[in-house]
């Protein structure tokens, strides 16, 4: 996200092949510059289209009447659909003459990468069809693309992306190049209809350091799903929180669970009877803590807190859980469960705040609704109950690749 | 209310010369269709018919009636207007018939020339690639009593069976000479892996069906005229509207032209790893030429359409006719087959360019022939464009007859240009991969 800071340049997105080049908006001129595509529309990226040009002199096609040539040999006839997927950054006043040579390029690098990647898993007179992904890595200015094998599984190719970490200089502990971390643009993000990162646009937490939760999540709560769990989802919803932001990060391939999954997997675990599937009970830290072992495999610490008050002595332990694991904090206390996402603390007072996720929201999924009634908002310790004891599920980045 | 026909000036002149050289004849009409009415450009006489008929010994007996209207045998018609419509431009079909007789003669036709006019359109259109919508089926019946010398003009939907004919109304103009003319230069570039489980025999059908799936991803395409994008609604004449704003209604503009580059879009839906087990392998290669002739108040959409229709319908009837050479002369199917080119020459009455395919082994002379027999006009063999096309050089066809298939090794066609190839892989013989275009 923090790479789209730079706002003068555009990313260039083609997933068509052929050496020329049309912007989707035909209504652009070889030399006006790309901005003017972009007066109405986000300033991300632009869509381009490739095609073929047929009517040019290709120097490979014979410039003669059609001639038809037929051999005759036994041979097996392979073909492999190559869906090409470049992505080019250019500053806005690019002129779009200027985008065939950027693209021609990309796009044989691209080929390069694909051919290499078909031969390297070419198994048993067996192909892989390869595919582009393009990621965001924390720290790049720009999108990196992969190209992997279709129909290989995250696991067999994890020597491949240890290689990748390895030549990127990345962190070995971090799954930045799964497949299910690719970088989604803009339209075609929020497909499944949950806002995601609703902390960003609130105004200044405090006078302290911030730590907050890194990489995306996405927001959940009351009656979604065409679900009524008004009065009991609500550490559903918190975990449900948590199961997304690993599967954004790439760690789980496995969809968001739904409150009857999760009360399976208690179930499963021996932890509930088998009548506690489709009721309407309550869970606690502990529960989601087991969830996320059960359905996730991720392991969490819990912390306990006498009370509300307490909590505000917590600042320096949460600020580091989220400078290590970054993770959001499941929070149960009383009858009430939240998410942290992160907290403001300060070091010479000790002050603390937090960034509560609240899962209580019953509305639609209007960010400004959200944001000014503080459904996602900082909170002083004030906000917690003096009298209820809590737990925090803080659940831990597994080390993988 | 009927449909008007708007006919060329030339034709009138025409009908006139009809006049006391002949008893009757028919003929096609050769124009454009168009929603709001129809331009008849050229009659063309067809050839009578008089191969006869052969009795059991061979030899050709002199038919018992003297030929007539209405005897004709509505497939030589048929047959003739295939022929012709092989030749037309992109935007030129036969949109009629044009019948000449003496009143008695004519009244005893009627139902023969209703069958006429089925049998032509059943067989031109047998084969079209494209599914045309909105696509006008009325045809033209001309009608001259050769005694009064009156015309009747009426039309008659084809496409429905049913239909009965409707008065039209007639009327003579000089137009064509400012219609609007569309040219382009296609690369042609197919690989049809032949399946091993296919019968031998069915070579044109291998072609045929190779070709199409190139010709629909071409009407699928993109077009530029003159290097520009232009929206499908548009008028493609820009003169017309600039005349209006002017205010003046003055005819002066020359025909314009356009240069028009196909751009193909990626449109393949298969996403899966295709294996076939084959036996051949056909590759077409080469260019083609083809031009179309609009209307005035033609759209850029219309004329798009017609230049595709004519780049398709030039690209199958250079393989059914090297299919049919083939054929002849029992050649078996050797490596390499070169389709005929296009040759072009003008209409003597307007500047339309009509166009003949000539086999490297014929002869200007040959165009010549067909030329006059078909479409019914003399021209002598230096009118004939031939260069618009070239011919294969011998290099090229030394260089087509190395073995592709021998190739062992990975090769990265992109467009078509090889770009890059690599490390053996064992076991298999890979021959290239097509891209989904």
């Amino acid at each position: 996200m923090r790479r789209l800071a730079t706002k003068p340049w555009l990313n260039l997105d083609t997933n068509a092949l052929n050496p020329i080049i049309v912007p989707k908006d035909a209504a652009l001129k070889d030399g006006s510059p790309l901005s003017i595509a972009q007066a109405t529309k986000s300033s991300e990226s632009v869509n381009v289209h490739l095609l073929h040009q047929l009517s040019s002199s290709a120097d490979d096609v014979p410039d003669c009447t059609p001639v038809i040539h037929c051999e005759q040999n036994d041979f097996t006839y392979t073909s492999i659909p190559l869906n090409i997927d470049v992505v080019v950054m250019t500053t806005k006043t690019t002129p779009v003459s200027q985008l065939p040579r950027l693209f021609s390029k990309g796009i044989s690098n691209q080929l390069i990468a694909m051919e290499d990647c078909m031969l390297t898993y070419y198994q048993n007179e067996k192909f892989h069809i390869p595919e582009s992904y393009h990621f965001s890595i924390p720290g790049f200015q720009h999108l990196l693309n992969v190209v992997y094998p279709r129909d290989k599984s995250e696991e067999e190719l994890e020597s491949h992306r240890r290689n990748l970490h390895t030549k990127l200089v990345i962190p070995l502990d971090k799954p930045l190049l799964r497949r299910t971390r690719r970088y989604v643009f803009t339209e075609e993000r929020n497909k499944e209809g949950y806002l995601t990162n609703t902390h960003i646009g609130l105004p200044q937490s405090g006078d302290g350091q911030m730590y907050i939760v890194s990489g995306v999540y996405s927001y959940h709560h009351y009656m979604q799903d065409r679900i009524d769990d008004n009065g009991w989802g609500c550490a559903y919803r918190s975990l449900q929180t948590i199961c997304s932001w690993f599967r954004h990060q790439g760690y789980v391939d496995r969809p968001v669970p739904t409150h009857k999954e999760i009360q399976q997997a208690l179930v499963d675990v021996g932890d509930k009877p088998s009548k506690f599937v489709g009721s309407r009970q309550w869970i606690g830290s502990i529960e989601v803590s087991t969830c996320l072992d059960q359905l996730l495999g991720v392991t969490s610490k819990i912390m306990f807190v006498n009370n509300g008050t307490d909590l505000g002595n917590k600042g320096r332990e949460l600020a580091v859980h989220f400078q290590t694991q970054g993770t959001p904090i499941m929070i149960g206390g009383g009858v009430l469960a939240h998410t942290i996402l992160g907290v403001d603390f300060n070091e010479v007072t000790g002050q603390v705040k937090f960034l509560i996720l609240d899962p209580h929201y019953t509305g639609g999924e209007d960010l400004k609704v959200i944001q000014d009634k503080g459904w996602c908002g900082w909170k002083s310790e004030e906000f917690w109950d003096k009298t209820a004891y809590y737990n925090l599920c803080m659940p831990q980045r597994p080390h993988v690749i | 209310m009927g449909r008007s026909v708007v006919a060329e000036e030339s034709v009138q002149l025409f009908i006139d010369g009809l006049f006391g050289t002949n008893q009757w004849m028919i003929g096609l009409i050769l124009g454009q269709n168009s929603s709001q009415r129809d331009f008849a450009i050229e009659l063309v006489r067809s050839p009578i018919d008089d191969t006869g008929e052969d009795d059991e010994k061979g030899h050709t007996v002199k038919k018992k009636k003297k030929p007539s209207l209405d005897t004709v045998d509505e497939q030589w018609t048929a047959e003739h207007a295939r022929q012709v419509s092989r030749m037309l431009p992109g935007g030129i079909s036969v949109i009629g018939v044009v019948a000449m007789a003496a009143p008695d003669v004519m009244t005893k036709s009627q139902a023969k020339l209703r069958q006429v006019m089925f049998a032509i359109h059943k067989t031109v259109t047998k084969g079209d690639v494209l599914l045309k919508d909105a696509d006008v089926t009325e045809r033209i019946l001309l009608q001259i009593c050769s005694l009064t010398r009156k015309t009747t003009c009426r039309t008659i939907d084809v496409s429905d069976l049913k239909s009965t004919f409707r008065p039209a109304e007639l009327k003579y103009q000089s137009f064509v000479n400012r219609w609007s003319q569309l040219n382009t230069q296609v690369s042609v570039n197919v690989k049809i892996p032949v399946m091993k489980s296919s019968s031998r025999s069915n070579f044109q059908k291998q072609i045929q069906l190779g070709v199409k799936s190139w010709c629909k991803s071409l009407s699928q395409s993109l077009c530029l005229l003159n290097g520009k994008l232009k929206k499908l609604d548009e008028l493609l004449d820009t003169t017309q509207t600039h005349k209006k704003k002017g205010g003046s209604a003055v005819s002066g503009s020359g025909p314009q032209n356009f240069k028009v580059a196909f751009l193909l879009q990626n449109n393949s839906a298969n996403t899966t790893i295709e294996n076939k087990v084959c036996k051949s392998m056909i590759i077409l290669r080469g260019r083609i030429s083809a031009k179309c002739y609009m209307n005035n108040k033609a759209t850029v959409g219309e004329a798009v359409e017609a230049l595709k229709e004519d780049v398709i319908h030039s690209l199958l009837s250079r393989c059914d006719l090297l299919c049919e050479d083939l054929q002849q002369t029992e050649d078996d199917i050797i490596d390499i087959n070169t389709t005929p080119r296009r040759v072009y020459v003008q209409m003597p009455r307007s500047q339309i360019e009509i166009s003949d395919y000539m086999f490297p082994d014929e002869s200007t002379q040959d165009c010549v022939g067909r030329i006059q027999e078909l479409l019914d006009f003399q021209i002598s063999p230096d009118e004939l464009k031939i260069d618009i096309e070239s011919l294969p050089g011998m290099f090229l066809l030394a260089d087509l007859g190395l073995s592709s298939l021998e190739a062992s090794n990975i090769m990265i066609f992109f467009g078509e240009k090889m770009m890059a190839s690599s490390t053996h892989v064992p076991a298999i013989s890979i021959v290239g991969f097509e891209w989904s275009l």
